[in-house]
């Protein structure tokens, strides 16, 4: 917030991750990334999966992290990547509250926008069939349009520039790591985490003011519509 | 520095006085809205009559909840119970309408604190100057002790640093 200057009333923006946050696409990512380790014969603990791959694009991660397919065509290995994970689309479950914390913060006059480390086809999926939010959303910013996925901020800047908003006046809602530290260095200014797959003590270390369980909490539906 | 008005936040109802770090909320507990104070209404309170704590528009007005901005642009909110969001309406009369005009002491709701509490909710009423920086008000009745609507509850002053 800054200081000296008149406080907003309300949130002016709902900025939401999609996988782990809206639907629950960790289980199919998981198994993509299996598919690729078990195609490069590469073991990857969970440990190491959680802190260096989750939530993260494929395209980012394995430009860092060295393996056997560094120096490779990495085009070809994401795009096979994201194949896969389509083919398992049916699989996704939704975040209970998801849809309804949209609707709800539409209906109070935020302005709404879902920035993803996954592709465009994949988010459209999830919006659409899946969540039935997607004339909702008046942002949406995939893997395709930033040049560094979370943790950098780039993601949430790009989607606060789409909207016309301040990040200081938006709430922003993540479930792994590096998405809230992405918001936080974006300049969010409420940070809510889910605990779909990290524990609180990894949310709130990470930049969360605060954690819910998952979206049906009445804490979460106060942030949007007070 | 630069001078500024000190704004007084009233009671909006009777109870006693919980520090708003002690209510069994995330959000008001965390001061993610901001600071301020919460009111516990008594024991066995049935028809709670809840009032506006400073002048000016009702900019929200949900059953449980109502905000009201006053004339410098700051945002003051009460909260009716933990989360009675969830109660829709249930056991909660309002007095106004959203963009209505209110005074300090003009009644805005009414409502069953013993209802909220048999619905398993705490019925601890949080009154908070919305988006000020934690720990930005000053206790006008100390935690623990009662109040009577219309009593000081806190103030507050924006920070004026640039």
């Amino acid at each position: 917030m800054t200081a000296g200057r008149t406080p907003p009333v309300a949130p002016v923006a709902l900025l939401l991750d999609l996988d782990g946050t809206l639907v629950l696409s960790e289980g199919v990512h998981r198994r993509t990334w299996q598919h690729f380790f078990d195609t490069w014969d590469v073991e990857v603990e969970e440990r190491e999966y959680q802190n260096t791959y989750m939530g993260r694009r494929a395209a980012d991660v394995l430009e860092q992290v060295p393996g056997p397919w560094t120096g490779t065509d990495l085009t070809a290995a994401v795009q096979t990547m994201t194949r896969h994970a389509l083919s398992l689309g049916g699989e996704v479950e939704v975040v209970p509250g998801g849809a309804q914390l949209v609707r709800a913060a539409s209906a109070a006059g935020l302005s709404i926008a879902v920035v993803t480390s996954a592709g465009a086809d994949w988010a459209e999926r999830a919006l659409g069939p899946v969540l039935g939010v997607r004339d909702l959303v008046d942002a949406l910013v995939t893997a395709e349009q930033v040049g560094t996925g979370k943790p950098a901020p780039d993601g949430y800047r790009r989607a606060c520039l789409l909207l016309g908003v301040e990040p200081g006046g938006s709430v922003g809602v993540e479930d792994s790591p590096s998405g809230l530290q992405a918001l936080r260095r974006a300049g969010v200014g409420t940070r809510v985490g889910v605990m779909t797959t990290s524990s609180e003590a990894e949310l709130r270390s990470a930049g969360a003011d605060f954690t819910v369980l998952d979206l049906t909490e009445p804490a979460m539906l106060d942030v949007v519509t007070l | 520095m630069t001078a500024t008005a000190t704004l007084t936040v009233t009671a909006p109802l009777d109870g006693s006085v919980v520090a708003l770090t002690d209510v069994p909320d995330p959000v008001f507990a965390g001061q993610i809205l901001g600071s301020g104070s919460a009111i516990e209404p008594a024991d066995g309170a049935t028809d709670v009559v809840v009032v506006a704590p400073v002048a000016g528009k009702l900019v929200k007005v949900h059953p449980h909840a109502f905000v009201i901005l006053d004339d410098s642009g700051t945002g003051v909110l009460v909260h009716l119970g933990i989360d009675t969001v969830r109660l829709h309406g249930a056991g909660f009369t309002l007095h106004v309408t959203e963009g209505d005009r209110v005074e300090v002491g003009e009644p805005v709701v009414t409502f069953d604190p013993s209802a909220v509490r048999a619905a398993g909710m705490s019925a601890v009423c949080p009154v908070v100057v919305m988006q000020s920086p934690a720990d930005s008000t000053t206790a006008s009745t100390a935690a623990g002790l009662t109040v009577r609507r219309d009593q000081p509850l806190f103030t507050w002053a924006a920070a004026a640093t640039a």
